[in-house]
């Protein structure tokens, strides 16, 4: 039953085919048997999810789609009285006194939580390799990564060891692993839900985002989710639809619009070929495919940088071993104290891009750097604005490559610039669904994304459903 | 590593409260390089003021209405720090004399 889908689980939770104690019991078993070889989690809250799935076998929680159902969250979402470590020695002992927006709604939606997933330390990295508890494993490949920052989550249901996940997304961190583990990653509007109890990175970029196997499943995992909070200001206040409305509906007409440049850049011929077919597929289903343009895509990787690492030193200035977080043992002075227990608790790659955020954000480089930085991203959002006037939805690879080889990023550069085709949709805040399109290199899966102008998450879903689902009688 | 950039790596850290031994500090003067050539791509680009401003002057701010409510006990605020006497969080001493 492990490997089904969080739809067939509803299904079957209804029909009493099996009780949600038996389904958390299974899951929690093949942790037990897969998870020191994948290293997808962190914490297992085994007794929490047992006492969640029996709440709802007793009838004593609401009977959403969610509910009874097993999910894992990202270790930089903040669980009350769990701990959260966001993958690093200066939070390993941190446990929140307060449960994110998110976690209170799956909490109310009667949601089993199975654990914290394994993650790059504060979100900064690709492959998940960069955690103070060591690299999870692709479990389709143990010799491979599983993408990052949201390894661990998209390696716990490609496991098998939950039926969706908790992930969150700064520059493609859910949609990467998501292509990388063969899955359907949404990357979210900007605003559409709450940050509220996420651990900071880069505040302007990121956003909670589920992960699952199928495309409905996550339209199911962002209903439970969505909607305004006010306690982050940058929550949008608007009525969301259930995603699942008009999902069977199909794309006849549908304008897709195929941007050159995501193209030409240091692709991989087999992901050119493999995103290239899908559209030819959404052709022959009906939609209609326009060539268009974003001219300067080169500019927002670098853009994004400044930006991502301008807020990270901002946000993790709050590290000072005073209220919360490691604290070094050998210190006499205050500054000392927090120099060293800054520089012995976070990890190189944290560290590194602190300095980099502090040196754009210094009177020399600011105007430079940092204020170009940011017309760069409303260029960029303008540059989308005109490609949705000849288009609908635009169509692009996610990843220049499949899953890398474990321990293979001799080049740190490499992650930076493999993030090309997932940083332009946090720039300009807008929507992207990954999910598979084929197989490359070694059978290792090859993602595609669907992006859309803000607020198009139902017709991204009614797009990578009607292209899941393709061939299938009855579907569509 | 020359001095000037070992001198502008010194104050960077100090500006970020970390500090790198003399091996670490080589590393990071080649990494920071690396990342550096990749972001001044950025200063490259001819953006004219059409093209995009700085600032998305099209929002406004969001205020919301200060209400009392019920928060956290100190005792909850205080469960992840360190060292802690009579309900404070304690520090080295930060005042001379």
């Amino acid at each position: 039953m492990i490997n089904r889908s969080v739809y067939e689980h509803y299904i079957a939770l209804n029909k009493r085919e099996y009780s949600s104690v038996e389904l958390t019991k299974a899951y929690l078993e093949q942790i037990e048997k897969k998870d020191k070889k994948t290293g997808a989690f962190i914490t297992v809250t085994a007794d929490g999810a047992l006492d969640a799935a029996k709440k709802y076998d007793e009838g004593k929680c609401r009977k959403s789609v969610l509910a009874g159902i097993p999910v894992a969250i990202k270790d930089n979402i903040c669980t009350k009285g769990i701990k959260t470590t966001c993958a690093s020695k200066i939070l390993q002992d941190f446990i929140p006194p307060y449960d994110a927006f998110v976690i209170e709604k799956l909490k109310a939606e009667g949601a089993v939580i199975m654990g914290k997933t394994n993650m790059d330390e504060f979100g900064m990295g690709s492959t998940t390799e960069k955690s103070v508890y060591g690299a999870t494993r692709n479990p389709l490949d143990y010799n491979r990564v599983p993408g990052g920052s949201s390894g661990g989550s998209a390696a716990a249901i490609a496991e098998n060891e939950v039926a969706y996940a908790l992930g969150s997304d700064t520059g493609g961190s859910v949609r990467q692993p998501a292509a990388f583990c063969g899955l359907v990653g949404m990357k979210t509007t900007y605003g559409s839900v709450s940050r509220y109890g996420l651990v900071a990175y880069a505040s302007s970029l990121e956003q909670i985002c589920p992960l699952s196997r199928t495309v409905m499943d996550n339209a199911l995992a962002l209903n439970g989710i969505v909607g305004h909070d006010r306690r982050d200001s940058t929550s949008v206040c608007r009525k969301y639809s259930d995603f699942t409305i008009g999902i069977k509906d199909g794309v006849k007409g549908l304008k897709i619009g195929i941007p050159k440049e995501f193209f030409s850049i240091g692709i991989n011929e087999s992901i050119k070929t493999a995103v290239w077919l899908a559209a030819k597929e959404y052709e022959k289903m009906g939609a209609e495919l326009v060539d268009v343009s974003l001219p300067n895509l080169n500019s927002v990787l670098p853009a994004y940088y400044i930006l991502s690492c301008a807020e990270a030193s901002s946000n993790l200035a709050r590290y000072d071993g005073i209220r919360y977080g490691y604290r070094t043992d050998d210190y006499i002075s205050i500054e000392e104290l927090y120099r060293k227990s800054r520089s012995e608790g976070f990890g190189w790659e944290v560290k590194k891009r602190i300095m980099l955020g502090t040196m754009v954000l210094s009177a020399e480089y600011h105007n430079q750097y940092y204020k170009k930085a940011l017309k760069v991203k409303n260029n960029i959002k303008t540059e989308f604005n005109n490609v949705f006037d000849k288009c609908q939805i635009i169509i692009a690879p996610v990843s220049p490559s499949v899953a890398y080889k474990i321990g293979g990023s001799e080049n740190p550069m490499r992650d930076y610039l493999d993030d090309i085709y997932t940083v332009p949709a946090n720039m300009a805040g807008i929507p992207a669904l990954s999910l598979p399109c084929g197989v490359g290199e070694e059978e290792m899966p090859i993602g595609m994304q669907l992006i859309g102008p803000a607020f198009s998450e139902a017709l991204l879903y009614r797009a990578g459903y009607a292209y899941e689902n393709r061939g299938k009688a009855g579907d569509i | 590593m020359n001095e000037k950039n070992k001198a502008e790596i010194d104050a960077l850290a100090e500006l970020s409260k970390l500090e790198f031994n003399k091996a670490e500090s080589a590393v990071l003067e080649k990494e920071l390089a690396d990342f550096f050539d990749l972001i001044s791509k950025v200063d490259e680009i001819d953006l004219n003021s059409s093209q995009g401003s700085d600032l998305n002057d099209k929002n406004t701010n969001v205020f919301r209405c200060d209400v009392v409510e019920s928060s956290y006990t100190s005792a909850e605020m205080l469960a992840n720090a360190k060292t802690q006497a009579d309900g404070y969080i304690t520090v080295p001493k930060v005042m001379e004399g």
